[in-house]
This record gives structure tokens, C-alpha cells and sequence, in this order.
């Protein structure tokens, strides 16, 4: 008896790498065990995701480092209507940040300002969404579910290092971007923004939330994959937004979120 | 603008040039001839007016559709070649097509047949500094052939070359001509008139023709003759009103 009284009070684990695999192989019953914790049980997977990041942002560092010490640097594709001395003048600037605050700090701040503000974005407006298709289910179990669910995500930037590592070349047409128009202009940009960020692992992450969302708000499937599409459709589609936006305005970095 | 002044790099210009000719535009420096170019091959903007290339009105296009524009449409050739120094001149040539989602084995393809059309082929592996002032033009005429565009737009091509250079370039521009494309070239080359169908004098941002305004021209210090081609079917139209060169 004393025993079984020491177990029940025993506090959550703070760390779950074991939940990492069967999140991914069995879903259905660890969301099941997420939903019965009381307290917050996203620390595991954001760091997980974090440090996928970060290996994805340093191995592109590294090839973008290698080529601007070999004098090439990524160049605008209107590079050859540069006269001589814009040339030089680009090169002179691609060289003044080619340092490591350009290539891995700021890069490496901005993945990861995407990573944790886009997990939190995505739990509260998952939750108020599924709230108002009748879902019961606490605040916490949403901000805890998109963090498990986002590791399709963490396989996706290893699987993007790897790729980088073995071809040391940069990734520039990610998802299905390849199915834009070669030349897009207007709204096929924005197409072509919106069809980069959509991949298999967007699709994996949005199976494990209708899963999770289902069981852990009591909500009919329909219910929980409306829910779960709704939101991503509404964070995809700002994303791809802001994308094309800052396209527009010129080749600057942006934030990516980690959808 | 020149400090409180709006200058007017062109100004009520009116051209229409026909297709498969080679037109030279002359003027003396700062007439509006560079401008001129940059406005037709969509690396400008009018402040006002129309430029109408074929069938595309190119002066509503956005950013992006200029860009494809001038892939598509235009080869640029510029007088100081703005080739691109620490690539080879295979590289070069390929640049262009870095962008249209052609695969590296195939860009090497055409680059090499680029190269291999204005008689550069062993020299696809040197790098700029490496190349004669005509090569280097060589390289940049065969960078502009990558895509088959069917305006040929030129910049002074002959300004940074010696004579011997300098004619086996028009030579180039003229056999451009002839396999069916339109040339521009706005140069200070009178030698070019040779080998065009028209020649239109730039003064002051105006086209000028006929006696007086050559005249002015030669008095300017540039001498030039104008000759009438054949504009049977219109496929460019650049109309300036009150034409300001973008900042």
C-alpha cells in the first residue's frame, strides 16, 4: 500500500525521450499518455527540434561559408546585368557578411525564433479552432500535442542536413515547389510560396494532430481533421504569405516557422 | 533628378522597329541612348509612356515578369561584358540558365554550343582575366544567345575594343541579324551603320532625322547617317512621353 501511494505521487518525468519513437510509430496510445499528464511534457520534442534545427542551419552555414571563401557566393539571378562595379560591390558585400554572425548566429536565431513562437502560434490557434468545433481539452494538451507532433518536422531538417552535407550544395526548391510554374509572377508566386512549405513530413504532422486532436477532445474524426485543417491551412497560408511578401520587397532572409 | 532639376533622359520618344532589322541608335554622351536600351530590355522603367516588345506591353509587367522578360526575350550585351569574374567562360554562359530549372549536364551542353558559335570553344575553361577584351565581348554575345532570344540588345559592344576586336564583333552582330534576329546597338561606332538597316540619332533625349538635327549630331561630335529600312509589320514600340530614367 505504501508503495502504491510512493508511485502515485511519484512527479512526471521532465524529460520523455521515450516517448520519441512511439509517437511517431504508435501515435493513438502515446497521445493517449500525453493526455493524461497535468503538467506541460513539450520540453522533449522542442529540444529535439531545436537541435535538428540547429544542424540543418550550421550545415548550410558551412556551405555557404565554403562558398563565399572560394569567391562564390550565392548570386541574384539578374547577376549579369550587374555592371563591373556592382559586381564588386555585391562581392565586397557578400564578403563583409560572410562571418559567422551572418552565416550561422543570425540564421540560427531566426530558424529558432520560427521553431518556438511558430509552436506557440500553432497551439493557441489550434486550440481555439478545435474549441470551437466542441473540443473540452486543456490549453496545455494543444501547446503539448503540436510540440509532439512537430517532430515529422525534426526529421525533416536531418534528413535536409544530410542532403546538404552529402551534396554540399544548398536546398533552393524545397516541397512541391517543383510542381510552380518555372516563371512565376503574380499569383503564381504566392503558389509557388505556398507550394514549397507543403511536403511529406507537413502531411505527417497533420495526421498526428487530427490523431491527437481527436482523442484527446473527445471530437468525431471529421471534428478533429477539420480542426487541425482549418488551422494549418490558416498558418500555411500566412506563411506562404509572408513569404511572398518579403520576396517582393527583395532577397532578404525570412523567418520560417517550422511548418 | 541633378540636384532641384528633373532631367529627362528621353523625351517624347516615338520608335517602332521592325523585326529581323538592325537598327544603331547614335548620339553623343548623355543623349539617351544607354536609356533608351535599358527601357526596351526591361532593366528600366518609363515614368511615363508605353514600350510594347511583339505583342507584350513590358511596362506594366512586375519585377518578376521582367525578370522573364529579359530571360526569355532579350540578350543583353554590355561594354564592359559584365562577365563574371571568378567563373570560367563556360560558367558564364551558363549563368542564365541557372535559373530556369535547366539541369547542370544540359547547361553545360548549350553553353558549350554557346561558346562553340562564336568560336570560343577552347576557351571554355578560362576565366575573364584570362581572355582578350574581343573574347571576353565573345563570351558575354554567346551569354546572351543561351536562351535564343530574338532581341539582341547592345551597349557600346565595340567601346572597350580595339579595331581589329572591334570588327569581328559587328561582324558577330551582323551574322546575328541575319540568322533572323533583331538587333539594337547603341553605340559611338560609326562603322556600325555598315552593317544596319536603320539608324536613329539620339539628341538630348529626342530623336532627331533629317538634315538639321545630323548636323547637330556631327556637331556634337559624333558622325552619323541615317538610313531607312523596311518597317513593314511593327514588333516594338517605344513611346516615351515626358520619359524620365528611373533613379
Amino acid at each position: 500500500m505504501a508503495e502504491a501511494i510512493t508511485t502515485a505521487i511519484e512527479p512526471p518525468k521532465r524529460f520523455r525521450f521515450d516517448w520519441i519513437l512511439p509517437v511517431l510509430l504508435h501515435p493513438g496510445a502515446t497521445f493517449r499518455k500525453i493526455a493524461e499528464q497535468t503538467r506541460g511534457v513539450w520540453l522533449t520534442p522542442m529540444i529535439v527540434l531545436t537541435l535538428a534545427t540547429l544542424a540543418r542551419v550550421l550545415i548550410s552555414g558551412s556551405i555557404r561559408q565554403q562558398a563565399a571563401l572560394s569567391g562564390a557566393p550565392v548570386l541574384p539571378p539578374d547577376f549579369q546585368y550587374y555592371s563591373p562595379e556592382q559586381q564588386a560591390q555585391f562581392m565586397q558585400a557578400a564578403q563583409a557578411t560572410s562571418g559567422p554572425v551572418f552565416i550561422y548566429i543570425f540564421p540560427a536565431i531566426l530558424a529558432l525564433l520560427g521553431v518556438w513562437v511558430g509552436w506557440l502560434l500553432v497551439g493557441g490557434l489550434l486550440h481555439l479552432v478545435v474549441t470551437m468545433f466542441g473540443g473540452r481539452g486543456e490549453t496545455s494538451y494543444s501547446i503539448n500535442l503540436v510540440a509532439w507532433a512537430g517532430l515529422p518536422f525534426a526529421i525533416r531538417e536531418l534528413v535536409r542536413a544530410g542532403a546538404m552535407l552529402a551534396t554540399r550544395q544548398l536546398i533552393d526548391a524545397p516541397g512541391l515547389s517543383g510542381f510552380a510554374p518555372v516563371d512565376p509572377s503574380g499569383t503564381a508566386t504566392y503558389l509557388a510560396a505556398l507550394l514549397s512549405l507543403v511536403d511529406i513530413y507537413l502531411i505527417w504532422h497533420m495526421l498526428l494532430l487530427i490523431i491527437g486532436v481527436k482523442l484527446g477532445n473527445s471530437l468525431s474524426l471529421v471534428k478533429a481533421a477539420s480542426g487541425v485543417i482549418i488551422t494549418l491551412g490558416i498558418v500555411v497560408g500566412v506563411e506562404a504569405l509572408l513569404a511572398y511578401l518579403v520576396g517582393k520587397l527583395g532577397s532578404l532572409t525570412i523567418i520560417r516557422p517550422f511548418f | 533628378m541633378m540636384g532641384q532639376v528633373a532631367v529627362h533622359a528621353l523625351d517624347g520618344v516615338d520608335l517602332e522597329i521592325a523585326p529581323n532589322s538592325f537598327y544603331v541608335v547614335m548620339g553623343p554622351s548623355g543623349s539617351g541612348k544607354s536609356t533608351l536600351l535599358h527601357l526596351i530590355g526591361g532593366l528600366d522603367r518609363p515614368t511615363s509612356g508605353s514600350i510594347r516588345v511583339g505583342e507584350q506591353s513590358i511596362d506594366s509587367l512586375d519585377e518578376n515578369e521582367l525578370a522573364v522578360f529579359r530571360r526569355k526575350t532579350v540578350g543583353f550585351i554590355f561594354q564592359s561584358f559584365n562577365l563574371i569574374q571568378s567563373m570560367t567562360a563556360l560558367e558564364n554562359v551558363a549563368f542564365p540558365l541557372r535559373f530556369a530549372r535547366v539541369r547542370r549536364g544540359e547547361r553545360r551542353r548549350l553553353a558549350f554550343e554557346s561558346l562553340r558559335r562564336v568560336g570560343l570553344e577552347d576557351r571554355a575553361l578560362h576565366r575573364p582575366s584570362e581572355l582578350s577584351g574581343g573574347q571576353q565581348q565573345r563570351v558575354a554575345i554567346a551569354r546572351s544567345l543561351i536562351n535564343d532570344p530574338q532581341l539582341i540588345l547592345a551597349d557600346e559592344p565595340t567601346g572597350n575594343l580595339d579595331t581589329a576586336s572591334g570588327a569581328s564583333i559587328m561582324q558577330l552582330l551582323s551574322e546575328l541579324h541575319q540568322s533572323g534576329r533583331t538587333v539594337l546597338v547603341v553605340t559611338h561606332d560609326a562603322r556600325m551603320t555598315q552593317v544596319a538597316t536603320r539608324t536613329v540619332n539620339l539628341l538630348d533625349g529626342k530623336i532627331v532625322d533629317g538634315a538639321a538635327p545630323v548636323e547637330a549630331v556631327e556637331a556634337a561630335g559624333v558622325l552619323a547617317e541615317s538610313t531607312t529600312g523596311d518597317e513593314t509589320r511593327q514588333v516594338m514600340e517605344a513611346r516615351t512621353d515626358d520619359q524620365q530614367a528611373k533613379a
